[in-house]
């Protein structure tokens, strides 16, 4: 009897086994990594309970002071996660600085920790701030943005600093700004901007705890006269990072030019105006024994090295870069639109200011939880004074009721404000601080949390956006319609389409309307994001079911297309089917070939010859050379329509395809006699003409023949701007505005030294500048604006028509030009003469000379 | 095993992060000896995992969402080995990590086609990932959902294994796997429990 088996014997009979515990062993951790596991969480959610804050931080201070002594992983966990709060969610500032005092009280040795801290944090992003190796991750809001917020948490613990400490910190960083901005002499400073907007921001934090102290009002107006009689606000107008072409539907002011009077009158009247919006934490203040001092002075880089960095351009993080440019108000909800009041609080008073940059500082700085943030900014109000917000959730009826009872009740609603803000986000000029999916599904987090209250609310900035259309930048109507399509898609579709069917009933038949223009692509766009057709369809009013017609061209163009390659052989209208290849039934010429040219694709790469295509042509050519006669247009739209359609399938398909077949393609075309851009053009159509049911499929696998070295970059973009008869699609469809941008974005990531393709998007665009303006017939000092069509205008559509489209086309070409400009400022700044020269020699309307030449000039700024 | 800094309790940030690796890979990682491995490649990797797709939802779909992350390089669906039909997953392959790593911040747990999709890290596409690892050629999931889903083929349990062939006996039976057989004391436990974390697929491994 073998040992294994005595065992085993053995251990069936005692049962050892059954007592064997069938889970594994529960993992014990150390008790001070419990503490924290417990604790942390409560210090990050402080607040969020208004019930439970006296309480929270009752029970989390004495913890704190007992604790603080004895565990350096204690120590490190809680100062980590006080400063993980302080700079991500800004609005827990005070709740900490409470909680940092309250231990102070109990445990000075603890209090002057913390402090010395957040003083060493702030000591190194000072430094940081010269770093060139600094790299900045996505949520990165930047190293003066962090200085902003450590600075604002110094400001709260006023009570247990000492007052010189403090102001001195303000004065020198004030002398920085001043020095800073001095050095731009006329010229704004991006960074001193910063700086000076940051630092007034932060002031009314002194007065968090301490509102009476006079030696502190004192002297903190001293500060202020000194930074009112040193530091030149400079108005800078920069029109090509403008949201609106034109007349703006609010008047827009910059940020660094209302902070400073903000700050002043919400000091003044003994601070009321900081009463009314801090809340009230006194019944929570313990009377401090110890005033702590500064280790060390703040030591900040010198003004030259800083110079370098003073442009902020680069990408040191996402809300520092914000400043690159001038920061300017961006308004969504208009007391007009809503009733007689406003919903948001006015940008131009500290608490607007403040509410909006915490909103901006929270949302930023923790992209990496969409989830906490949709929260977050909807709750903002918790942490301010009750009382500033109406009741969340109420609608604007009800809040037009109540108003009308009771005027002097707020109106300010946290919904508008947080989203408000987060739209200032995704239509921000002239970049995005994050990836624009972010922001799509932030919003559809913040609708997803509470359905009823939101979505009126996004309603309204539907309407808004739609209403001012006509002169929204172009790059935010793409913005405007991504988020629209996103956020249809996540709710079933449904939107009130018949607020719009008086648009679509006047201007259905015009090409360039922007308002018919935006309703096509948004119905094509959602049509692109499902599956099932008939939820889009059922969601649609009668007057809009035209527009599930997804044709790039109208089947009338498409006819002629196919027509056109043939004599004595008639195209009708039922050959032409979506997502099929013409040229392979039985009835058109040459389609017994094209079936031995699809089978030779459907071979493996390995199998294959070149000669064996050249031996069908060839064929093909002598037998129906009096049917086709330009036979080498004929030969190229077929070999590129049998690849898209060997893999229409889908995109991958099609890529393998084109991609197998590379070598073979290059080598047929090298021997088909016409010029080069000729043989590209006839691609790019036919690829097109193939997906003309789907566009966007048709550019994208444009693109995949551009990226095997097929085509160029060119011919797609000559493309899709080419005049036909009028009609731009590249101006107003969007799948070939989004491609346009698509090819230029790709080469401005490749880095290439060569300009050109910017170089020929800007000529094409001068070229139909020119002939729109020719076309209408203006004179050369005339300016060209499109009229404002209500209800009551007086005009007969029909007539007026005509021309009312070429003005659209006009400021079509115009803003398409101005998004790519200012998108790719980089590559077209190198190329600034020759630009300006082309334009003074190419067009003869002087109004849109000087328009051009200015957002030329404006380059450089951005 | 465990997992180095995955498993680190980390207080940098005021709230968790979303761009980590989800519960299901830290399990499988855990299991798996090159786990580690696999999952810091997975935080380097440009490719992203996508599923709860419908069988419907076509490359262009969700090149429309995804593609509002970053530039794609490429779109790999997740196919029916047998007959070679979406089966509701897919790979999304970007040009960099960091596009990869936003698409599972922003774009998980959002609606494609009217379905919620999830979204998880992946060490990387290989060749042979991109069938689905079910018995009939689908999804493993699939096989074991008992309820109707019309986006993702239906019913996958046969008729009668749902209400089973003696009613008396095991009607309303939540799961019935072909293991089974009608009428006999069928134990559950451990092989109950190790079927339903067959779920989806394992990265790295086909």
């Amino acid at each position: 009897m073998s040992g294994g088996k005595r065992r085993r014997d053995f251990e069936e009979d005692d049962g050892y086994r059954d007592f064997r515990p069938r889970m594994p062993k529960r993992q014990r951790v150390p008790p001070v990594v419990q503490l924290c596991k417990e604790m942390m969480p409560d210090i990050k959610t402080i607040g969020e309970s208004v019930k439970a804050f006296d309480d929270d931080i009752k029970f989390l201070s004495e913890a704190i002071i007992n604790e603080f002594d004895n565990e350096e992983y204690f120590r490190d966990a809680l100062l980590n996660t006080f400063y993980a709060v302080v700079t991500e969610q800004p609005q827990k500032q005070a709740a900490i600085a409470l909680l940092t005092m309250t231990v102070n009280a109990g445990n000075p040795i603890a209090g002057k920790s913390i402090l010395n801290f957040f003083f060493s944090k702030l000591q190194n992003w000072c430094d940081a701030t010269i770093d060139e190796t600094f790299e900045a991750a996505a949520n990165e809001t930047g190293p003066w943005n962090k200085i902003k917020l450590i600075t604002r948490f110094l400001s709260l613990l006023s009570p247990i600093v000492l007052e010189d400490e403090l102001l001195s910190l303000y004065r020198k960083i004030f002398d920085l700004c001043v020095l800073l901005n001095d050095l731009g002499g006329e010229k704004r400073v991006p960074l001193s901007e910063a700086i000076y907007f940051n630092m007034l921001v932060n002031i009314p934090y002194l007065f968090f705890f301490q509102k009476q102290n006079e030696s502190l009002t004192d002297a903190v107006f001293d500060l202020l006269s000194f930074v009112e009689s040193n530091y030149k606000v400079k108005s800078t107008d920069l029109s090509l990072t403008k949201e609106y072409n034109g007349k703006m539907p609010y008047i827009s002011q910059q940020l660094v030019q209302m902070v400073f009077p903000a700050v002043k009158r919400v000091l003044g009247h003994d601070m009321q105006q900081l009463i009314e919006l801090f809340p009230d934490y006194d019944r929570l203040l313990v009377e401090q024994q110890n005033m702590h001092a500064f280790n060390d002075p703040l030591n900040l880089p010198a003004v030259e090295r800083l110079r370098l960095f003073s442009g902020l351009d680069r990408g040191f993080g996402s809300v520092d870069g914000m400043w690159k440019t001038p920061r300017t108000s961006f308004k969504v909800y208009l007391p007009s639109t809503a009733g007689d009041f406003e919903t948001v609080v006015p940008v131009n008073t500290y608490a607007g200011m403040l509410l909006n940059d915490i909103i901006i500082d929270i949302v930023e700085g923790m992209e990496f939880n969409r989830r906490e943030v949709a929260r977050q900014v909807i709750t903002l109000d918790l942490f301010f004074k009750p009382g500033i917000f109406a009741e969340p959730g109420l609608s604007i009826a009800q809040l037009v009721s109540l108003y009308e009872e009771n005027p002097i009740i707020t109106t300010y609603k946290i919904e508008d404000l947080a989203i408000e803000n987060i739209l200032s986000l995704i239509f921000k000029l002239p970049n995005v601080s994050q990836s624009f999916a972010y922001f799509y599904t932030l919003l559809v987090e913040i609708c997803q949390n509470s359905p009823k209250a939101i979505a009126p609310v996004f309603g309204r900035a539907f309407r808004f956006f739609y209403g001012n259309l006509d002169n929204l930048d172009m790059e935010l109507k793409l913005r405007y319609l991504d988020w629209f399509s996103i956020q249809m898609s996540n709710f079933g579709f449904s939107w009130k389409w018949n607020e719009w069917e008086a648009d679509v009933v006047k201007f259905g038949p015009s090409f360039y309307n922007p308002r018919v223009a935006l309703i096509k692509n948004l119905i094509r766009k959602e049509l692109r994001l499902t599956s099932n057709r008939p939820d889009v369809e059922d969601s649609l009013t009668d007057e809009f079911k035209q527009y599930l017609d997804t044709s790039y061209v109208p089947r009338t163009d498409l006819l002629a297309f196919y027509q056109s390659f043939f004599t004595g052989f008639s195209i009708e209208e039922d050959m032409l089917k979506d997502n099929d290849l013409l040229f392979k039934q039985g009835v058109i010429p040459g389609s017994a070939y094209v079936l031995r040219l699809l089978d030779y694709f459907h071979k493996q790469p390995l199998d294959r010859n070149v000669s064996e295509i050249e031996a069908i042509f060839k064929e093909m050519q002598d037998e129906f050379n009096s049917q086709i006669p330009n036979f080498n247009r004929f030969a190229v739209t077929v070999i590129a329509q049998a690849l898209v359609y060997s893999g229409n399938r889908s995109l991958s398909h099609a890529n393998k395809y084109i991609g197998d077949a590379k070598n073979e393609l290059q080598e047929f075309l090298s021997k088909i006699d016409s010029p080069d851009e000729i043989k590209e053009r006839w691609i790019v159509e036919a690829v097109l003409r193939f997906w003309n049911s789907n566009s966007q499929n048709g550019y994208l696998i444009a693109d995949t023949f551009k990226n095997n070295d097929i085509i160029s970059c060119e011919s797609i973009l000559s493309f899709s701007l080419l005049d036909d008869n009028g009609r731009n699609w590249g101006l107003v469809d969007a799948t070939a505005i989004e491609s346009t941008f698509r090819i230029l974005s790709e080469l401005a990531l490749r880095k290439q030294t060569s300009v050109k393709t910017y170089a020929f998007v800007y000529e094409r665009c001068l070229q139909l500048l020119a002939e729109t303006a020719a076309g209408l017939g203006v004179s050369e000092d005339e300016e060209i604006k499109s009229p404002i069509i209500d209800d009551e205008t007086m005009m007969d559509l029909p007539s007026e028509l005509p021309k009312l489209d070429l003005i659209w086309k006009y400021e079509a070409i115009l803003g398409l030009l101005k998004s790519i400009l200012r998108k790719y400022s980089d590559e077209f700044v190198l190329m600034q003469d020759k630009l300006i020269t082309e334009c003074q020699n190419n067009l003869s309307h002087h109004p849109t000379q000087a328009l051009l030449t200015k957002w030329i000039e404006e380059l450089v700024m951005l | 095993m465990s997992l180095g800094e995955f498993d680190e309790l980390k207080f940098d940030h005021s709230c968790a992060r979303l761009d980590v690796p989800s519960h299901y890979l830290l399990k499988k990682a855990r299991r798996n000896p090159h786990g580690l491995e696999e999952l810091r490649q997975s935080m380097k990797s440009a490719t992203i995992y996508v599923g709860n797709l419908s069988f419907y939802t076509s490359e262009e779909q969700i090149y429309e969402l995804f593609s509002k992350c970053g530039r794609i390089q490429r779109i790999v669906m997740g196919l029916d080995r047998f007959k070679f039909t979406p089966c509701g997953f897919c790979f999304v392959i970007y040009s960099g990590a960091q596009e990869a790593l936003n698409a599972v911040k922003y774009l998980s747990d959002t609606k494609l086609d009217d379905r919620t999709i999830t979204i998880d890290l992946d060490p990387g596409f290989e060749d042979g990932r991109q069938f689905g690892r079910g018995k009939s050629g689908g999804q493993v999931s699939d096989e074991l959902r008992f309820e109707y889903d019309a986006s993702r083929g239906g019913f996958a349990v046969p008729l009668a294994d749902r209400i089973g062939f003696n009613s008396a006996n095991n009607f309303g039976a939540r799961r019935v796997r072909d293991v089974y057989i009608p009428g006999q004391e069928h134990a559950g436990g451990e092989e109950a429990e190790e079927a339903e974390e067959l779920d989806t697929y394992i990265p790295g491994q086909d």
